[in-house]
């Protein structure tokens, strides 16, 4: 539909200057399922829309800046652990993976998880997340009643609104969705559901405060969501 | 013997980088702190403000250097995105910033660094600037404001049809057509 393809384009365009407001952001992701993932064109648009924005920080002039920022900066990688987080996660090289290769426009979400952002923006908020100091992370696991295996991490900031789950799990069968749950005391609210993208890779945004959470959980449900879990439990882990 | 290309050199620090070579960050440091800054300092018109970014920046490259991935794109684009995004997060928190009657001299700025140095940019970066400023010389003066406003003042579209008066439809509308211009017009310089 012509309408609905520049629509996508202004939308995409605006995106890539991170000019977006909320309601834009929400058409934006609707266009994303229903449109510029099939459409080719808007697909290259994305990018090179997206590099062009990069080109632009350029047109910034440069500024040296003070020497008391690069003396901080170099008493603080001298202090702080190296890598620590990824090196630390039994999954790490599957995550890695997830964050170099990504393709979130292949992957299919809905509900309350994820956003639409290219995988570098998206990339980039997982970094920033993870590299806080007050970020958590945790690696969810089978809780040895499904076959189903899968390497997730779950990552959050307290406080700051957003769970991000990265990893890889097999791409579930026809008319079957993964299902994200937040628990609290044994019950478990709907934060959405997910289908990987074709390669297995997972990248998804959960708006919700993971510390109002005692734990996260991933079931395999019928295409289109339960009201509680009640499919398989596939990953779980205390937050 | 032929030069390699710049981007590759600077995926070959970043892997380095991932491994925990502190001589291959401080070069990225050296190449890349001035460019960073700058875009931080014009977005976010504080320096305070502008060096937590750019520190923090630098610091989640040294912590988590794996989330650049040198197939999507060069790191120099995916760390100056990384800093223009964190200063645009920062610049609508601190929305007192966006008073104009305190937006700083950058000129003012230099002068009362610590380090006054003249920043001595890489020829290769220097190139690359002035396609960027060319291709912005391109834009009708609408076009340019757009540009502008979203990119280097941190507004949203909505907020910059207020701040204009222009309809949030035209807004749009010449948004998609300055990147579109934009485009085409670095294509046309990197030919």
């Amino acid at each position: 539909m012509n309408g609905e393809h520049e629509q996508a384009q202004e939308l995409l365009a605006a995106h890539a200057l991170h000019a977006l407001d909320e309601e834009d952001l929400g058409t934006l992701e609707h266009l994303v399922r229903t449109h510029v993932g099939g459409c080719s064109e808007c697909r290259t648009a994305m990018w090179s829309f997206e590099a062009v924005s990069a080109e632009l920080a350029l047109a910034a002039d440069p500024v040296t800046p003070p020497a008391s920022m690069g003396a901080r900066l170099r008493r603080d990688v001298r202090s702080r652990e190296h890598v620590g987080i990824w090196a630390r996660s039994a999954v790490a090289a599957s995550i890695i993976l997830v964050l170099t290769v990504l393709a979130v426009w292949n992957a299919h979400l809905h509900g309350l998880v994820s956003r639409a952002q290219s995988s570098q923006q998206l990339a980039g908020e997982v970094l920033d997340t993870m590299s806080r100091p007050e970020s958590r992370v945790v690696a969810l696991a089978t809780d040895g009643t499904s076959a189903v295996s899968g390497q997730v991490l779950a990552a959050y900031v307290p406080g700051g609104g957003r769970l991000y789950l990265v990893g890889s799990m097999p791409v579930p069968e026809h008319d079957l969705v993964y299902q994200v749950w937040l628990g609290r005391r044994g019950n478990y609210a709907n934060a959405g559901t997910f289908v990987p993208e074709s390669s297995g890779r997972v990248l998804v945004l959960i708006e919700a405060d993971a510390a109002g959470y005692d734990a996260v959980l991933i079931t395999e449900e019928p295409s289109a969501g339960s009201s509680s879990p009640s499919g398989r439990h596939i990953l779980t882990a205390s937050l | 013997m032929q030069e390699r290309p710049r981007e590759m050199r600077d995926a070959e620090l970043q892997a380095l980088v991932a491994v925990g070579d502190q001589a291959a960050f401080e070069e990225l440091y050296r190449r890349y702190a001035a460019p960073a800054y700058g875009l931080a300092l014009r977005v976010l018109a504080s320096e305070p403000l502008a060096q937590d970014v750019v520190h923090d920046a630098f610091l989640a490259l040294w912590r988590a250097p794996e989330a650049f991935d040198p197939a999507r794109g060069s790191f120099r684009s995916f760390f100056l995105s990384l800093v223009h995004h964190r200063s645009v997060d920062t610049v609508r928190r601190e929305e007192r910033l966006r008073r104009r009657t305190q937006r700083m001299n950058l000129q003012a700025v230099q002068d009362e660094q610590d380090v006054a140095d003249r920043v001595a940019e890489d020829a290769w970066l220097v190139d690359l600037r002035g396609r960027v400023l060319k291709a912005l010389e391109s834009l009708s003066d609408e076009q340019r404001e757009v540009v502008e406003l979203a990119y280097f003042e941190g507004m949203t579209q909505a907020r910059i049809a207020e701040r204009t008066g222009v309809p949030l439809g035209t807004v749009k509308t010449r948004t998609l057509a300055a990147l579109r211009r934009l485009r085409r017009a670095l294509e046309e310089e990197a030919e």
